[in-house]
């Protein structure tokens, strides 16, 4: 079920009444608990069963392995040994299962080309499960935080399942870490209003940001992208940037409706973007950018590899070990693998001079604007090689954007398509510029009512007035 | 809890009598404006009582700029109306005709232009939005099925102009007399066009190699058979009408198919086949504005030929 559809636009309404029938029902807390829990288990397998009910089975067995797993794990904690063999039987598991759905094919044609033995018989040709490396991450970090002691197992499974499975943020994140999303399934909620109205809010946003600037781009985009071999310079940079813009409004708009879909029900899941196209330079958008996959192999990946406190020739591996992975994660194909190492590149240098951490707050002002455009084009020259299907298609999009055609005026199919683009990208680079100090662009909460609500309904009528026809989310795939 | 639903009702109902306006207010504007879309004669001509034509023509581009009813009328005495629609097949065509004929009355003639083109039923969303302002027609709507819209565009309010900021601007500029177009005249349905030869659209035909089949679709056959059959009931005389082609495309079109079907409908209906495909002049690009479509000059010729042999048919 799409976030951006009329189906979900029926489906929240019902589960939120239900949710909180449940919440006000009197009956004991650890049972309406319970109840609660297992209508978000029951109501999130709706949800993605809408989409194939068949791959339902792996996400019960992702949950059911890591939950065992977190039992096993703390109960052998007085053998080491013990305890870090569940610990690494359940990454092995559940890293196998996203290797068979996601990379096997990838592998058995590099490797089976490189030594001349590929046949197509070998490929499996599965169907990628909806937001696999989401959920496998998420019930990953359950199992490690318990062999850290970080957090206690919990024995209540219908609480880990909503926790791996809760509909908002199941399919493209925020991917969650247990220490703050499993106490919430533990604890009873309190409907919050002031919460509710942000998460409106947030909804709000993020489908402005989806159904306007992500599936508008996406039109010109796409036009360009499957005829990029007849395209010319200039056409082919104004496709990359609006596909720098196609995806952010995508991702972070779909991280929004999440988050603020997540509200309406009392849980608070971690931010995931903090305006990254404001950033200074690479290391504060890697800050920005897709918050909770970059903390997710900092902190599981990154620092037990030491981080930056070993010696440089170690920084230098540690950090391409986690931009390559972080790359690889998108999907099996080279061009994310080099996206990763092209963001390496440019995140060594300030790495090693100390200077990664020059921008750290939300402090960013008129005068950054330099830098930022900078920080900018960078991030659009690695959205080109993201969004090619091959390497070689990459480096010819390279090479035509830096011939001669450059300076030729872009193409257009038509006006239509074209017009209303950076009339919509003003309105979101201003809002979010005006709020970049908020948690989500729309959290305009200390102005007046007439205000907010002349507002609100000016944003319905953006997305009735421009928006796209509906396009699935790009992160779907990954 | 109780707020929060009281604060989303009021908001959804401030939405909702918002956008019902909103759309009503830009219905008002569209059906004012007869110059937006790429008919001539209007959703809102058919459905009104003022078009009574004697002679009606019907069919697709083509048709709307080869039969001019000025000459036809001239020459024939008989109020006539080209109720031709561009870009549509004979599915459209045939709606248009039930929506003409609940206001008006049944034509003496009907002239159905023929062509590569016409035998299809295939809804490719060309000039949809003609229809948004008449969801609230019942004729209308029991015909929209072919243009695939669904529930959700007749009850959800401004979900058919989703996206549309173009028409809904033209909508409200039009809604307070504000026509964003000039007015154009169009006498009975006719596109005046007075362009000198394009041959991009031949080369480009011919370049993309678009000549392997000239469509003909099963259900529209089969359509057309119905239509025929009930129009024989109703005493209302049928032409079938080949309007001319540029020859050096005409030569190129592989026809047979559809041509044994309209050759079959017009025996089974003793319809005759008046065929001015390859006119002596269709060999002249003077007389077209591009390979499939005539210009002023040649629709004069060839009107007025067409009336001259009508004529005595009609009376």
């Amino acid at each position: 079920m799409l976030f951006n559809s009329i189906e979900f636009a029926l489906f929240l309404p019902i589960v939120f009444l239900i949710y909180w029938a449940i919440g006000y029902a009197h009956i004991n807390d650890p049972l309406k608990l319970r109840l609660q829990n297992a209508f978000v288990v029951l109501a999130s397998y709706v949800f993605y069963g809408w989409w194939d009910y068949r791959f339902l089975i792996l996400i019960a067995f992702t949950s059911l392995c890591s939950w065992g797993s977190g039992l096993l794990i703390a109960k052998s904690r007085e053998v080491r040994a013990k305890s870090r063999f569940w610990l690494i039987a359940n990454i092995v598991l559940n890293l196998a299962i996203l290797a068979v759905f996601k990379y096997y094919d990838f592998f058995v044609r590099e490797f089976g080309t490189l030594f001349g033995i590929f046949t197509d018989s070998l490929l499996l040709k599965i169907i990628l499960p909806v937001g696999i490396s989401f959920y496998t991450f998420q019930a990953l970090s359950y199992s490690i935080d318990v062999y850290r002691k970080k957090i206690e197992p919990t024995h209540d499974i219908v609480a880990f399942f909503a926790y791996v499975a809760f509909f908002p943020q199941l399919v493209a994140g925020p991917i969650e870490r247990a220490t703050n999303l499993l106490p919430q399934f533990q604890t009873i909620r309190k409907f919050n209003y002031d919460q509710a109205v942000d998460g409106m809010r947030q909804i709000l946003w993020g489908l402005f940001k989806k159904i306007v600037i992500a599936d508008n781009c996406a039109t010109y985009v796409d036009q360009v992208w499957a005829t990029y071999d007849t395209q010319t310079g200039s056409t082919l940079l104004l496709a990359a940037m609006l596909f720098t813009f196609q995806i952010y409004g995508d991702f972070s708009g779909y991280s929004d409706i999440a988050i603020g879909t997540a509200k309406l029900f009392g849980i608070k899941l971690m931010r995931n973007f903090n305006n990254p196209y404001f950033s200074r330079d690479i290391a504060e958008f890697w800050r920005r950018w897709h918050i909770s996959l970059t903390t997710w192999f900092r902190d599981y990946v990154y620092i037990p590899l030491g981080g930056s406190r070993v010696g440089k020739w170690k920084i230098v591996r540690n950090t391409f070990v986690i931009f390559l992975l972080s790359g690889f994660w998108h999907g099996a194909n080279w061009t994310f693998i080099a996206w990763g190492a092209y963001h390496a590149v440019l995140f060594l240098p300030l790495i090693l001079l100390g200077k990664n951490r020059q921008y750290t707050g939300n402090d960013v002002t008129w005068q950054d604007i330099p830098k930022i455009l900078l920080t900018f084009c960078l991030v659009v020259i690695g959205w080109i090689i993201f969004r090619a299907e091959t390497i070689t298609q990459a480096w010819e999009i390279f090479g035509r954007i830096c011939n001669s055609s450059i300076l030729s005026i872009p193409w257009f199919e038509s006006a239509k398509t074209i017009l209303p683009i950076p009339f919509i990208l003003a309105h979101v680079i201003l809002i979010e510029w005006f709020n970049r100090d908020k948690q989500h662009g729309l959290a305009i909460e200390s102005l007046n009512p007439l205000a907010r609500w002349g507002l609100y309904i000016y944003i319905c009528l953006l997305i009735i007035a421009f928006g796209a026809q509906p396009e699935t989310f790009i992160y779907f795939q990954f | 809890m109780k707020k929060f639903i009281r604060t989303c009702l009021l908001f959804a109902g401030v939405a909702i009598i918002g956008a019902v306006l909103l759309q009503r207010v830009v219905d008002y504007g569209l059906k004012k404006m007869t110059n937006h879309t790429s008919t001539q004669t209007s959703i809102a001509q058919l459905l009104s009582d003022t078009l009574n034509a004697d002679i009606l023509i019907m069919g697709n581009s083509r048709a709307l700029c080869s039969y001019n009813p000025a000459i036809i009328e001239q020459e024939t005495d008989m109020r006539t109306w080209n109720i031709s629609v561009s870009g549509q097949p004979f599915g459209i065509s045939h709606f248009r005709y039930q929506l003409y004929t609940q206001h008006n009355k049944k034509p003496k003639l009907l002239i159905i232009n023929i062509d590569n083109n016409e035998l299809e039923m295939i809804e490719n969303g060309f000039g949809r939005e003609e229809y948004y302002p008449y969801f609230s027609d019942s004729t209308v709507r029991s015909y929209l099925d072919i243009y695939g819209f669904t529930w959700k565009d007749f009850y959800i309010p401004m979900y058919k102009y989703f996206g549309d900021y173009k028409l809904i601007g033209y909508g409200l500029m039009s809604s307070v007399g504000m026509y964003p177009f000039p007015a154009q005249q169009h006498y009975h349905g006719f596109y005046n066009c007075d362009l000198p030869f394009d041959g991009e659209t031949l080369r480009s035909v011919l370049r993309d190699n678009k000549l392997d089949t000239a469509c003909c679709e099963e259900a529209a056959i089969q359509l057309l058979d119905e239509f025929l059959e009930e129009l024989r009931q109703q005493h209302v005389e049928v032409i079938f009408c080949y309007a001319p082609q540029y020859q050096e495309l005409y030569q190129r079109l592989q026809l047979a198919d559809c041509m044994v079907a309209y050759r079959q409908l017009s025996d089974k209906y003793a319809i005759p086949i008046l065929d001015y495909s390859s006119v002596p002049w269709a060999n002249d690009s003077s007389y077209f504005y591009n390979a499939n479509h005539i210009n002023l000059l040649g629709s004069k010729l060839f009107s007025t030929q067409l009336a001259r042999d009508i004529d005595s048919r009609c009376r």
